[in-house]
């Protein structure tokens, strides 16, 4: 019977130990991060997404009385500027799927500050204090909460505020077209279409990588369509599809 | 009724200068191919338009303001030079709202450096350019005013700082075109020893430019996100602080130095408290990282000089984000971004020579409660000060004090937590730009504030900047009727 009880109890309680204990805890000097957008970052070879938060999509727009502004972007560049301030290393705890992370930046969950900054919202599994601190954003009205913006979760399902694309088209992110004129015809990957797509896919050396705003050489990048080069609107399908961020690539079948 | 014109010729022929100004960020943007130069000469042009049209219909006999008009003049040419600078933020490919672009604006002409921009490793040079532009000018403004106008004003003792060569109260305008032309030179001088020392210490052209522009001007606009701390060199860190201690100092002690008076500026007792002031915190700041932070003596000296001297100036540039160094440092750098540069310099805060003159005051009390029948005057450089003066400076004291509770309690009310408000609006009215807290420390930013909350803090850059009483004087029927 005590045999019974001890193998149920380690039964039970593995699993809740497995998921309670990270799978191991990164320690990277600012230096050595790199920021893909408002809650993903690249350090040492990996790509992290932060727990528990959503950020704008790097082409996304948020409307504050009728002014569009890029909020997406905003959150990467805030983002790598709180990185670019702090003295110690940055402290991140790995989930055990390896993917996520819960990064503090001298003793501070980089999360909560994004999330308090209102440059982010806490996804619906987030811990309570993490809802506290969007609700608190949202009182405040503070950052994408002083004006009305498409939940990144939604806009990567291709939802749009009104007249959104037409800003993006309009404002010339970053300059460069990101199709060629092969054959005399003008080509494209029809979802290159839409301006709010910055994340640029290439083939380097063999390998599909992709690009984002902030990753150095991006604004002189040109993609190559023919050669399966295309736009994606986000890290998340350029992974999905089966690219890597430059810092950890992957060969083309 | 007060007649305008006067104020309105002199914002006329000073935007005039500053549309021409304009053209060196679209003389750059154009030379790098950059669509943003159409911006700024659309904006040049507008300015310029508007200037020149003010300059012709507000033409007068009289040279000379009285002082009602100077009061006048004082505060509708930062009202209407920060509305004309904001015209390229807006126009640009950013394409800033218009609280954005008039907050930037603001920051940049009155020396403060709060901006709402992200990205700057990434934007245009004419932008980064025009953001420095405007600190320069703003610098070189407020020297000026200082010299030529203000003490004429008798703001919060400011009337010690008559020049004794211009004791008559009129004439005020050929006063400051002939201290103009001085201080521009000394201004070049500074501007084009930092742009080549930081030049050589490894900075490209551009990012030397601006941070010389910058530097001079107290104003800690930086062309990156990470500020002075992106590039992580003690020397260009070094270069930065002696130009921002030198910003400090007045310049009409480095005028009277060229025509070889160069006792003023060793004898100058406000001087000697600025650089005492200075010094101390950055010993006590720089024993607190040795000892608390585990950083070596060389490297926590080298991070509390730059940032005390960057805070206390109101430069406002960051090395790193001193907010993490525990409270003593926090509490020191928040009370001492009040206190601020000397009279007469480029420097923001309160002013060094209030503090002296509170100090000699209270001195004298002291010692005349020990000896109730004994005369001790308080003095101020040498020469008595006047109860006119120390009533002056008290007033100023509980109007700066009432104005910061108000904007920290309206920052408070629109849902900001209270180191977010009481921050800000103490970074706005000493002019230094970074708040503490997450949200607008050094590593935060503006952008994310609601536009209530950088209307507030936009006034409180220009009350600020004008040593409070010039706005609450518009305020007053008694100054409209005459």
């Amino acid at each position: 019977m005590r045999t019974l009880i001890v193998l149920l109890t380690f039964v039970f309680l593995l699993p809740a130990a497995a998921s309670a204990a990270p799978a191991e805890t990164l320690s990277f000097d600012h230096h050595r991060v790199a920021v893909i957008d408002g809650d993903s970052i690249q350090a040492g070879g990996r790509v992290l997404q932060l727990r528990g938060i959503d950020a704008p999509e790097l082409g996304q727009a948020c409307n504050n009385g009728g002014h569009y502004w890029l909020c997406g972007l905003s959150s990467a560049y805030e983002l790598r500027r709180l990185l670019g301030f702090q003295m110690a290393p940055i402290e991140c705890a790995v989930g055990p799927e390896g993917a996520t992370a819960l990064c503090m930046a001298n003793g501070d969950d980089i999360g909560v500050t994004l999330i308090s900054s209102g440059l982010a919202v806490a996804t619906p599994d987030a811990p309570a204090h993490y809802k506290v601190a969007e609700r608190h954003a949202r009182e405040a009205s503070l950052g994408i909460w002083g004006g009305t913006f498409v939940m990144p979760a939604d806009w990567r399902n291709d939802e749009r505020l009104p007249g959104e694309h037409e800003f993006t088209a309009s404002s010339h992110l970053h300059g460069n077209l990101p199709w060629k004129i092969e054959n005399g015809e003008l080509t494209f990957d029809p979802r290159s279409q839409h301006a709010a797509c910055l994340v640029k896919g290439v083939i380097e050396d063999g390998r599909r990588v992709y690009y984002g705003p902030l990753d150095a050489g991006y604004d002189a990048l040109h993609l190559e369509l023919g050669r399966g080069e295309r736009l994606f609107c986000g890290d998340d399908p350029a992974r999905t599809a089966g690219w890597r961020h430059k810092g950890e690539a992957t060969k083309v079948n | 009724m007060l007649d305008l014109r006067p104020i309105f010729l002199t914002i006329g022929m000073l935007l005039t200068i500053l549309a021409v100004s304009m053209l060196i960020p679209a003389a750059v943007d154009f030379a790098v191919d950059n669509p943003d130069w159409q911006a700024f000469a659309e904006a040049c042009g507008i300015t310029l338009f508007s200037g020149i049209a003010m300059v012709l219909s507000c033409r007068t006999g009289s040279n000379d303001l009285s002082i009602r008009q100077a009061f006048g003049l004082t505060a509708f040419l930062w009202v209407f030079l920060t509305l004309f600078a904001s015209l390229p933020f807006m126009f640009c490919e950013l394409g800033l709202s218009f609280t954005d672009a008039y907050f930037e604006a603001m920051s940049g002409i009155t020396t403060t450096g709060s901006t709402v921009l992200t990205g700057l490793d990434d934007l245009p040079p004419g932008l980064l350019l025009w953001r420095g532009i405007l600190q320069w000018l703003g610098g070189l403004g407020i020297i000026v005013m200082a010299l030529s106008i203000l003490p004429m004003l008798r703001l919060g003792g400011m009337q010690m700082f008559r020049v004794e060569a211009f004791e008559t109260e009129g004439k005020m305008l050929p006063r400051a075109a002939q201290l103009s032309a001085g201080i521009v030179l000394i201004l070049f001088f500074f501007t084009g020893a930092l742009i080549l020392g930081l030049w050589l210490a490894g900075m490209t052209g551009l990012e030397a430019v601006v941070h010389a522009l910058t530097t001079i001007a107290t104003g800690g606009y930086s062309t990156s996100d990470g500020s002075v701390g992106h590039f992580d060199s003690a020397l260009i860190e070094g270069i930065i602080t002696v130009g921002m201690v030198v910003g400090g100092i007045p310049f009409l002690l480095f005028l009277k130095l060229v025509r070889g008076d160069g006792r003023s500026l060793l004898r100058d007792e406000q001087v000697h408290w600025y650089l005492g002031v200075m010094g101390s915190v950055m010993l006590a700041v720089t024993a607190w990282l040795w000892l608390h932070q585990g950083m070596t003596p060389g490297q926590a000296f080298r991070y509390a000089s730059f940032n005390v001297a960057s805070i206390m100036t109101g430069t406002g540039y960051a090395s790193t984000d001193y907010g993490q160094w525990g409270s003593f440092p926090v509490g020191v750098m928040f009370f001492l971004m009040f206190v601020g540069g000397c009279y007469g310099s480029t420097a923001c805060g309160i002013k060094v020579f209030r503090f002296q003159v509170l100090y000699a005051s209270a001195r004298s009390q002291i010692r005349h409660l020990v000896q109730p029948h004994g005369v001790f005057i308080p003095t101020f450089n040498r020469r008595p000060i006047s109860d006119e003066v120390v009533t002056s400076v008290l007033s100023y004291f509980f109007i700066f004090g009432v104005v910061f509770a108000l904007l920290s309690l309206g920052l408070n009310l629109l849902g900001l937590d209270i180191v977010t408000a009481m921050s800000g609006a103490g970074t706005a009215m000493a002019n230094v730009g970074p708040g503490l807290g997450p949200i607008i420390g050094p590593a935060g930013n503006f952008q994310s504030l609601p536009d209530a909350a950088k209307w507030l803090l936009v006034f409180g850059m220009l009350v600020g900047r004008l040593e409070v009483f010039t706005i609450f004087v518009l305020f007053s029927r008694r100054f409209w009727r005459g």
